[in-house]
């Protein structure tokens, strides 16, 4: 058996990271699917994106769980969107998640030798 | 649903799923996002960019939300209609989003749609609808036409009557009949005044009447020995016999006289447009057969099977010449007319109908092009949304689907609405004639024709509407419309709406120019004097019929004169047999001059005879220029006198003065003419005056009766007075038609102000849209080229500059409008020529005013959407392009 490359492991990350990327974008603001692919893939300089129907499986997902909540919403002079807003729970795991990530960050620079600016 | 959603269902469905539709609405959503971001960001390689996006989708992923299975197989139609549905809901969605523009053409179809359906029911009502009588087209009436006073269709005689209709053989059943009033009365209840028809039997036979109750006459009631008998109508059976049903065979007394009731009628049954509540059957007189004096009659006959109008009048043209040589003093200058019953009952109102059903059919195709243009400029506003979904792979025949949908959604709501106004429009209608005395519309209602054509023009208005809108989707460029990035307009679309725009002003040039003449020939009737002063004056008509009714007449008169004149608040009264402008055109005859020698039969001169009592022109203010009025010394036993008009003077009597002259009436009788007063309107306002002779009620007396009381306050008000001195002399005698003369004579104006007021109606619609068409156009026009606006001022150009050049632009189509109606109302007015008085179809004033009205509020709807492209930040819009 093949050790798993770096490409392989950082695939998983990502997938892994998805969660947590969507849960702290819609932390303040309420956002619409296209708005959260956008933000993600700016905000990371292209690094993190997400194939448009995982995204939306992710966020189905996130609403099953009681996470995010989605409502249609119409504008004047715009097309019909879907936004999604943080619920309570989906607060409370954000914070949870984000130790997690924080201690897992840690270990890997301090075992690394990775340092974050 | 939308090309996108389509393009994700079917992806979608490639993989062996099926989601809720509103998974498919998210991911369409951010597909159309995804594509506009990277089209605004470098634009050639959205397309490729979006579809390839699509492709590399994870769609397995999405099973998370998978939806429940179909409860149950579709049937095949089923499946065949779901896309049609969904295209449907999508298109419900998208009207939804844009309310002002769903409404705004709704009622805009339903007002043209309902307009035009409740003008077809009034049209097809009066005009189309077959006739109800049996055998509708082969009914004529026949007429004696007087050739030398151009009175086609004058009276019969008894004597001619008999003469042609046994002669003839173009006929299988003749008869007469004449309109007649009566005095009604029953179980000792007051007697009052009907109008009803005096008919032979015949006639309610030839029209296919059939009684509610009791029979129609027989041919035994129509012999002169014969007991009276009488129809009544179903209306006077209920208003004076409260609908009892042993009234069949009840003993009444008419004028008098004891008669029997053997039947009901239903109301609406007419003689050829002639009316009454009760039908007497006439018995001629032997006599009659070889009576050839005088004409009063009128005749209906049924045509044999085959034989036209036009070869019976042939036949009777050729019959009445050996008349003429028959009865050379009565009948030269005569001869017969026939008259299909359709074109009798039609031809007077049809010029005035067709004309406002033209005019509303021009109100509707203005509807039709400010909806195509409002249409056009939203699809054209979705362009590139269109091209977008060509590009897509959707088949331009799809999308011309859509357009022709969305359309049929909008003008069938349209023509919903129309049927519930037309409903509404005809029983405003019919409420507004019966109280204008205008009987054509009462019929006119929303019955299964008037739906079917409302269902037929809405069909039409949406092939109209939806022409444009559709070929544009078809032919959708797609590259050019993706490069401009939705902001230009082809030189093509703006063709489109110049030439829509040309035809609104030229359709309300016309509508407008014909309401301008109609509305100019009501006010010069308007100021027709007369020649009476109709103000303050009361009226009221008593018929003396019956055996006594002609001894006492005179005496009876006489008594109520005296106590009308008693009244307090009374300054003159008298009467006339025939008051003027009251649509009884009263008696007309040939005349000598006892003074000259006797002109050749057919040329004699005639006159209208009007018998009148002293003070009769002074309390109508009619001025006496020579001579002197009637006395009460001018009684049946003294030398018999005539006071002529200015009319007669002119014509017969020019050089010298025609007092002291002596005339010759028909029936062998002279006067001594003593006075002459001014001409009096008779017939109807603009009328020429024709020839007058008044003679004294007391030496010419004649049943019918109309008091003239001139008040001092409102007239009114004397109403009851008046009856009540009628009644002193003799309770007895009914009162009818107490009404202020000044009515009488706004009443005889009702069709001309009704014709008027109704294409004034339309004409200001007309106008109304015409005006909201330039403007939306103007107005989509300007936001289109604010680039091209922001260009020119960023080069120098002054805001006046783009104003100019925008109303430059629109105001040549306006005019070539006004120049395309102006050129068209000519010969189209000249249709209304039988309704102008006092100015030409033609008119040039008219036309002129009527341009500069419409080329006015034109400039109007420009100016104000063009002052907006001045108001363009140039900086912002070059930036934004």
């Amino acid at each position: 058996m093949s050790s798993p490359s770096a490409a392989d492991i950082l695939r998983e990350a990502k997938k892994g990271s998805a969660e947590l990327v969507i849960l702290a974008l819609l932390e303040t603001t309420p956002r619409h699917g296209y708005e959260l692919a956008a933000r993600i893939e700016e905000d990371s300089d292209g690094a993190l994106s997400y194939n448009f129907a995982s995204l939306y499986a992710t966020l189905y997902k996130l609403e099953e769980r009681g996470l995010v909540q989605g409502r249609w919403v119409e504008r004047a002079g715009q097309r019909r969107r879907r936004y999604y807003r943080l619920t309570a729970a989906g607060a409370s795991l954000l914070g949870r998640q984000r130790e997690e990530w924080k201690q897992f960050v840690q270990a890997l620079g301090r075992i690394a030798g990775i340092r974050f600016a | 649903m939308n090309e996108w959603q389509q393009r994700v269902r079917r992806h979608i469905e490639a993989h062996g799923l099926t989601l809720p539709p509103a998974v498919v609405d998210e991911l369409a959503a951010h597909l159309e996002d995804a594509w506009e971001a990277r089209r605004s960001a470098d634009g050639d390689d959205a397309d490729t960019f979006a579809a390839a996006a699509l492709a590399r989708a994870d769609i397995p992923a999405l099973s998370v939300r998978r939806a429940p299975p179909p409860p149950a197989p579709e049937p095949v139609a089923g499946a065949m209609w779901r896309g049609v549905g969904g295209e449907l809901r999508h298109t419900l969605r998208q009207l939804r989003r844009a309310p002002v523009f769903t409404a705004a053409v709704i009622a805009v179809l339903a007002l043209g749609i309902g307009a035009t359906t409740a003008a077809f029911a009034i049209v097809h009502a009066a005009l189309l609808a077959p006739l109800p009588y049996a055998d509708a087209d082969r009914l004529v009436l026949v007429w004696e036409h007087n050739l030398t006073r151009n009175r086609p269709r004058n009276v019969i005689n008894p004597g001619n009557y008999f003469a042609w209709s046994e002669r003839s053989t173009s006929f299988d059943r003749t008869g007469l009949f004449t309109p007649t009033v009566g005095n009604l009365a029953s179980d000792g209840a007051a007697p009052e005044e009907v109008r009803g028809l005096a008919v032979q039997p015949q006639v309610l036979a030839m029209i296919g009447a059939t009684p509610l109750a009791g029979r129609l006459f027989t041919e035994a009631d129509g012999a002169p020995s014969a007991p009276p008998v009488l129809l009544i109508s179903d209306g006077l059976w209920q208003r004076r016999f409260g609908g009892a049903a042993d009234v069949v065979g009840r003993a009444v007394l008419l004028n008098g006289e004891p008669a029997t009731v053997v039947g009901v009628l239903p109301t609406a049954i007419d003689v050829a447009g002639f009316r009454g509540e009760f039908w007497r059957a006439a018995a001629l007189p032997a006599e009659a057969r070889q009576s050839f004096r005088g004409r009063s009659l009128m005749a209906m006959a049924r045509l044999k099977k085959g034989v036209t109008p036009a070869a019976a009048q042939q036949e009777l043209g050729a019959i009445f010449q050996g008349l003429v040589a028959e009865h050379p003093e009565f009948n030269t200058g005569w001869t017969l007319n026939v008259v299909p019953v359709h074109e009798q009952l039609r031809s007077e109102t049809r010029p005035a109908l067709w004309t406002l059903f033209g005019a509303v059919v021009a109100v509707l195709l203005i509807a039709c092009a400010n909806v195509a243009a409002l249409l056009l400029v939203r699809a054209a506003g979705r362009r590139h949304e269109l091209a977008v979904k060509v590009s897509l792979g959707a088949r331009p025949v799809h999308l011309a689907r859509q357009c022709v949908l969305e359309t049929a959604v909008l003008v069938g709501a349209g023509g919903a609405g129309g049927a519930l106004l037309a409903a509404a429009l005809l029983r405003l209608v019919a409420a507004t004639a019966r109280e204008a005395g205008v009987p054509i519309t009462t019929e006119a209602r929303l019955d299964g024709t008037a739906l079917l054509f409302a269902a037929a023009i809405t069909a039409v208005t949406m092939l109209v509407c939806g022409l444009g809108p559709a070929l544009a989707a078809r032919s959708t460029p797609v590259a050019g419309t993706l490069r401009e990035g939705g902001r230009g307009q082809t030189g093509g679309g703006r063709r489109w709406r110049g030439w829509l725009v040309a035809g609104e002003v030229a359709a309300a040039m016309l509508i407008l120019s014909g309401a301008a003449l109609l509305g100019r020939s009501y006010l010069a009737l308007q100021q027709v004097a007369p020649g009476f002063n109709p103000q303050q004056v009361l009226t009221a008509r008593v018929s003396r019929m019956g055996p006594s009714a002609q001894a006492t007449a005179v005496a009876f008169t006489t008594d109520v004169l005296t106590r009308l004149r008693a009244l307090p608040g009374v300054a003159a009264a008298a009467g006339t047999s025939f008051l003027p402008l009251d649509g009884n055109p009263g008696i007309g005859s040939s005349f000598l001059l006892a003074d000259r020698p006797v002109p050749p039969a057919g040329e004699r001169p005639t006159a209208d005879y009007r018998p009148v009592t002293p003070g009769y022109f002074a309390a109508l203010q009619i001025p006496l220029h020579a001579g002197r009025d009637f006395s009460d010394a001018d009684v049946a036993d003294r030398p018999r006198v005539a006071i002529v008009n200015e009319a007669f003077v002119r014509q017969l009597s020019p050089d010298v003065s025609p007092i002291g002259r002596r005339l010759a009436d028909s029936l062998g009788s002279e006067q001594e003419i003593v006075g002459v007063v001014g001409d009096v309107t008779l017939a109807s306002l603009g009328a020429e005056a024709r020839p007058a002779i008044y003679l004294p009620y007391a030496q010419q007396t004649i049943g019918t009766m109309t008091f003239v009381v001139r008040t001092t306050g409102d007239p009114a008000a004397l109403g009851p007075a008046l009856a009540a001195a009628v009644r002193a002399v003799d309770p007895r005698q009914p009162v009818s038609d107490i009404r202020p003369l000044d009515r009488v004579v706004a009443r005889s104006l009702t069709r001309p102000r009704v014709a008027s007021a109704a294409l004034g109606l339309f004409a200001a619609s007309a106008l109304l849209l015409a005006a909201i068409g330039v403007y939306g156009v103007v107005a989509y026009g300007v936001a289109q080229r604010r680039a091209e606006f922001g260009v020119r001022l960023a080069l120098g150009a002054e805001p006046g500059d783009v104003t100019r050049l925008v109303l430059r632009q629109s105001m040549t189509v306006v005019v070539a409008g006004v120049a395309i109606g102006a050129a068209l109302s000519v010969p189209l007015a000249s249709t209304l020529r039988a309704l102008l008085y006092g100015v030409a179809p033609g008119d040039p004033a008219t036309l002129v005013g009527v341009g500069a009205l419409i080329a006015g509020a034109g400039w109007l709807a420009t100016y104000l959407p063009a002052r907006r492209g001045t108001r363009v930040d140039p900086v912002e819009t070059l930036r934004a392009g």
